[in-house]
Formats: structure tokens, C-alpha cells, sequence
């Protein structure tokens, strides 16, 4: 069972979010609230394993939100949810420690496959954002060589 | 009705890849999967009679140039088929070199078979795919592109648009030539000619020749 705290300052998105989640029954929707305050002081009892939050600020920052909630709990999985498919909220929420970027209004499914991912240790980047981060880890230019690969790759034969 | 091709040179891998895209979720009705050899597909004009949407090429241990030719070869030729590469777990410079050469999804071997057809889908909806065991690998990787800076304080982007402003390339070209958009190469520029103190773009790339950087 994931446990999943959701922050959302529109109570109609608790909702629908909450709605969305609870179509797997894997998951437990803990707790739906309006502001990372009042996560804070429900976090002990509430114990999830996941936090999705808002980033729409100036009313509610969730990249502020997600550094504030890995403070006080390192081993927390935050998916920072953003209506804009920017490169630079993305970034951000992954430099202040999101495990998952997803853009708001997309397909349910992938909401639900990003909280799985996560709860699993995994890191879930949105299709929408994925483009621009790519190319900036292309830029980086690290080991594009055939040899690194080669290397790094498992024995053959092991498939999905 | 996604078609899809699987490409390997090995026969048995092929049909394992095949089977897990129709086990993905992917219902009979939705999926039409043709199989190609690797080593073949690059040789040929034209090997794909029915045009698929998604190429799912793997990238094997011992060879994985052949895999990373097929996907630059879908890049030049079909440009509308989209690559979804799989690699070894973990291989952080096989993600980098796949999505180098062209695929719009990377998806690690040995997970547990859903990100195959999810990438498939994904991609097919026009998006980008980056397997969820791999994702951290590549955040890091684009946090320090973002960060590392060059001579003038310009980003590795921004320098990558200086260097082909002496060519006299118009905004839409070196956007086709770097993959992004003629707005992003807009607004590089503009952060360009601020950061050079250059009032046009021939003075800015003059100060390009000037310093070496083109």
C-alpha cells in the first residue's frame, strides 16, 4: 500500500486528484490539504510515503514546499505538480529534491505510473518536460561514446 | 492503432520484446508489431514497407553502435518514427548516446516491464520518455548543463548559438540545427548580445571570432 499526501490550494484539484488516485487500489490517500503548514503538523500521523504538491505560486510554492517537507523528512517522495511545462520549474523542483516533476492535466494514467514510480525509488519525469532536460543532459556532454555503453550495459539477453 | 517495429539481430530478443509490448497493456487491437533485424536496417532504402510509428531498438552489451546507427538512421530518413531504445541497467552514457542519436524514449532492460509500453505510448502521444530507474541520472546530468557556464557567464545553450551566429544562420536555422524551438533561439540570443554587450548579432558574433568561440 503507498500512502499519498496530496497539497493542493483548490479544493475541487484535492479532489479530482484523490479521485484519480483512488482508481489503483495500491494506493491510500492519506491526507488531501490546502497548504504545506498544515502538512507539516499532520506528517507524523499521517506517515505517507508520497507527497504530491501544487507549485502555483505566488499562493502556493511548491518547490519551496517540497525543500520545506525533505527538511523535516529526508526519505519523503515529492512530485511536484505544475501547470506550466517549463523547463525551469522542473529543474528547480528537481534541484530542491523532487522525485517527480508532472504536468497538471495529462493523462490519469500517468499520474498514477509517476506516484508508483517514485513510491519504487524511481524518478518520473513528465513527457511534456522531458524534451528540454534531455538536451540539457546531451549538452553536458558526458560519455556519448559507444565504448561507455558498452561497458556499462548488462550481459546481453536480459530484456524488459 | 500504434505500429510498432522491434529491432534486434538476435531473433529471440526480438520476439522478448514483442511480448512484452503486448503484455504492457497494449491490447491486441491497439498494437501492430513487425520485427527487423539491426545490422540490416541501415543498409537498406527502403526495408520498412508499412511505415511503423515507434521503433523500439535495442542497444546491445556487446555491440551497441549497431542499435545507436539504427536510431541515427530513423533520424535521417524517417524522421517520423520515433526510436525508443533499450539499454543495460543503469548506463547512464547509453542513455545520453541513445537520445544523441535520435530516440525520443529510453527504457532500462531487466525493470519490470511496464515502462517498455508505456515509452512505446508515450512517444507515440509526441512526448519524451526517460525510464524512471534512469530519470536521476539524467536530472543530475541536466542540473549541471544548467549550471556549467562558459566564458561571458554564457550557458553551454548559449554558446552553442554564438558559435553559429559567424555563419549568419537565421534564428530558424540554428533551431533546426540545435533542435529547439526559433523562439528559445530568440530569447538565447537576446541574452546573448546582454551578456556581450554587443548591440547586433554581427557585432556579437565579431566578439565570437575574436575570443575563439566558434
Amino acid at each position: 500500500m503507498i500512502r499519498v499526501l496530496i497539497i493542493d490550494d483548490h479544493a475541487a484539484v484535492r479532489g479530482e486528484l484523490a479521485a484519480c488516485l483512488a482508481e489503483d487500489p495500491a494506493f491510500a490517500i492519506v491526507a488531501t490539504l490546502a497548504g504545506v503548514d498544515e502538512a507539516l503538523r499532520c506528517l507524523a500521523m499521517a506517515r505517507p510515503h508520497v507527497v504530491l504538491v501544487d507549485h502555483g505560486p505566488p499562493l502556493l510554492d511548491g518547490i519551496q514546499a517540497c525543500s520545506t517537507l525533505l527538511r523535516r523528512r529526508s526519505n519523503l517522495r515529492v512530485i511536484v505538480m505544475t501547470s506550466a511545462p517549463r523547463q525551469a520549474v522542473a529543474l528547480a523542483a528537481f534541484d530542491a529534491g523532487a522525485a517527480g516533476v508532472v504536468v497538471k492535466g495529462g493523462p490519469p494514467a500517468l499520474l498514477r505510473s509517476a506516484v508508483r514510480s517514485v513510491a519504487a525509488g524511481g524518478t518520473s519525469i513528465d513527457p511534456s518536460v522531458a524534451g528540454p532536460l534531455v538536451r540539457l543532459a546531451i549538452a553536458a556532454g558526458i560519455a556519448t561514446s559507444a565504448s561507455a555503453v558498452a561497458s556499462e550495459s548488462e550481459v546481453p539477453g536480459v530484456v524488459p | 492503432m500504434i505500429r510498432a517495429a522491434v529491432i534486434d539481430d538476435n531473433a529471440e530478443v526480438r520476439s522478448v520484446l514483442a511480448a512484452a509490448l503486448r503484455h504492457g497493456g497494449l491490447g491486441d487491437g491497439d498494437l501492430d508489431i513487425a520485427q527487423y533485424p539491426c545490422r540490416v536496417l541501415h543498409q537498406m532504402s527502403e526495408p520498412l514497407a508499412r511505415l511503423p510509428d515507434v521503433a523500439v531498438v535495442r542497444l546491445a552489451a556487446d555491440d551497441p553502435e549497431c542499435g545507436l546507427r539504427a536510431c541515427r538512421w530513423l533520424r535521417e530518413h524517417h524522421p517520423q518514427i520515433r526510436a525508443v531504445a533499450v539499454i543495460g541497467r543503469r548506463s547512464e552514457g547509453g542513455m545520453v548516446a541513445a537520445f544523441a542519436a535520435g530516440a525520443r524514449g529510453v527504457v532500462a532492460a531487466g525493470g519490470d516491464g511496464a515502462s517498455l509500453p508505456t515509452a512505446v505510448r508515450t512517444v507515440a502521444d509526441g512526448g519524451m520518455y526517460v525510464d524512471p530507474q534512469m530519470a536521476e541520472g539524467l536530472v543530475h546530468l541536466a542540473l549541471r548543463g544548467q549550471r556549467e557556464t562558459g566564458p561571458f557567464g554564457l550557458s553551454m545553450q548559449e554558446l552553442r548559438v554564438l558559435e553559429r551566429l559567424p555563419r549568419g544562420l537565421t534564428n530558424r536555422e540554428i533551431g533546426v540545427e540545435l533542435a529547439i524551438s526559433e523562439h528559445t533561439v530568440k530569447s538565447h540570443v537576446r541574452s546573448i548580445l546582454r551578456k556581450l554587450a554587443a548591440s547586433d548579432r554581427a557585432e556579437a558574433a565579431a566578439i565570437a571570432l575574436r575570443h575563439g568561440l566558434t
